[in-house]
């Protein structure tokens, strides 16, 4: 008994909870999941330059958070090529090494998409006990592949369908139709960028967005904003 | 809430509830709420967890605990469990006590374990937490299995449309040794699944043979410690354990 005694007593004298092993150790996740469009196209104009940039600012900033009530996990899929990439696996934002991404070839959402929905499905990366993900897109292209049946299914899928989705269309020539379907809520608006500057705006009002979710009572609540025009957001 | 046990028929019930480091910082009261009862009837033991964003969610979680009380007492000349019109029953009282509220403002889950009169084990789950029968043998059974989204997406009394939503298990006996453990999410989503026979184990052998209210401090205190890091949620745990053949299951 006096062994127990000392196991469940700190440096300080104070009890340690005897529960410890039976419980999980990490906050609950706050999953965040970028699809990032790398297609040739993004090469130009600063574009990708841009994203890069944001996406590296938008990890700092996950990071030095610490009123932490969720851990906020982040996960970047590439689509470009011929194919979806994992860039970056769900990981700890602040274990994050952030590495660029390169631009190249057509724009297989669809691939993305299929992507996004196994990851998201997968109880073994996000756990039932995960807040509800956050699933940003971005893109300047029209989709290349059959990514209509892809969305399909993310939609219809038990737990995609429950993520909160956000998306940006860069330029004259992003498909803003597809990115509706994508967000599948009357009430949400693509956010437009027609400058490489408006990328980076984007990514902190992300940023911005699931930073107070994770402050708020509950973090499954939908963040409550308009979609602002991005050169409308301060900083 | 006062802690109460029965002895008779070597069935105890004990538990605690508290709240979480979010409603402890806000000032706000716990959502959770939870009761122990016998009688002729039995014994009943409930735990409901007030909905978060409801204006009334704590109002609501009290009165489902009494609605599931007197929904038991009321079915104990039965004979036997007739399980749709008892969880009927239970809404129905449910949806006339919160009056003149509204149900939405109101909602709250539902978990709870009833022993009637003539030996049946009834447990039912209605939204998030865990209910779940461990068994002598060292076999767990959870009441609804793993199927749920993500933390925190739930339904409940005030949200559910049909008594389908409910998750049920019932054994015609509650065998000696057994125990039910009703949790709400604030504790069930940080419990490894691997180890709620083990916590199960542990609360009954550190708990089950204290005194009454010496039990229901120290249950209260353990709570308070909870060991997950950055966790909000209040926390409910209750026991019902059959405790004729100790030593239990683990």
């Amino acid at each position: 008994m006096s062994n127990l005694s000392r196991e469940n007593t700190n440096l300080n004298g104070n009890q340690m909870s005897k529960l410890k092993e039976f419980v999980v150790a990490e906050p609950r996740p706050l999953p965040v999941i970028i699809l990032a469009d790398v297609s040739g196209s993004m090469a130009s104009d600063g574009k990708l330059q841009a994203m890069n940039q944001a996406i590296k600012e938008m990890v700092l900033a996950f990071a030095d958070e610490d009123d932490l009530r969720a851990e906020i996990h982040l996960a970047v899929i590439t689509f470009g090529g011929r194919s979806a990439a994992i860039h970056l696996p769900l990981t700890t934002a602040s274990k994050v090494t952030w590495q660029d991404c390169q631009a190249s070839g057509g724009t297989p959402l669809g691939a993305a998409l299929g992507l996004v929905t196994s990851v998201v499905e997968d109880r073994a990366q996000i756990p039932a006990r995960a807040y509800r993900p956050t699933i940003v897109l971005v893109s300047d292209g029209q989709p290349t592949d059959d990514w209509e049946r892809a969305l399909e299914t993310l939609l219809s899928s038990p737990r995609c369908s429950k993520a909160f989705r956000i998306a940006l269309a860069i330029g004259a020539d992003a498909d803003e139709q597809m990115m509706k379907k994508f967000l599948a809520n009357e009430n949400a608006k693509v956010f437009r960028a027609d400058e490489a500057r408006q990328i980076r705006q984007f990514f902190r009002f992300v940023t911005m967005s699931v930073t107070s979710r994770r402050s708020s009572a509950n973090p499954n609540d939908s963040p409550q904003y308009q979609t602002p025009h991005l050169e409308d957001i301060e900083f | 809430m006062c802690l109460q046990s029965d002895e008779r028929n070597d069935l105890l019930c004990f538990g605690a509830s508290v709240a979480g480091p979010l409603h402890r910082q806000e000032k706000k009261g716990r959502q959770d709420a939870w009761l122990a009862a016998s009688g002729s009837y039995g014994v009943v033991l409930v735990v409901c967890d007030g909905m978060g964003s409801r204006s009334k969610s704590r109002f609501g979680a009290d009165v489902a605990c009494r609605a599931v009380r007197d929904a038991i007492r009321a079915h104990a000349h039965a004979g036997r469990a007739y399980v749709p019109q008892l969880l009927r029953l239970i809404h129905s009282l449910w949806s006339v006590r919160i009056l003149p509220a509204a149900a939405d403002d109101c909602a709250t889950t539902c978990l709870f374990a009833a022993v009637f009169p003539w030996g049946q084990l009834v447990v039912a789950q209605l939204g998030d937490g865990m209910a779940a029968l461990a068994n002598p043998d060292g076999t767990l059974a959870f009441v609804e299995s793993s199927e749920r989204v993500f933390g925190n997406v739930t339904t409940g009394l005030g949200i559910a449309r049909s008594t389908a939503e409910w998750a049920v298990l019932t054994r015609d006996v509650f065998s000696p040794g057994s125990a039910v453990m009703l949790a709400t999410d604030g504790i069930s989503d940080d419990l490894r699944h691997d180890s709620v026979m083990e916590f199960i184990a542990h609360v009954i052998a550190e708990y089950s043979s204290m005194p009454p209210k010496r039990r229901s401090r120290a249950l209260r205190s353990e709570l308070e410690r909870w060991p997950t890091p950055h966790h909000l949620d209040d926390k409910t745990l209750a026991v019902l354990w059959n405790r004729r053949g100790a030593p239990t299951c683990g």
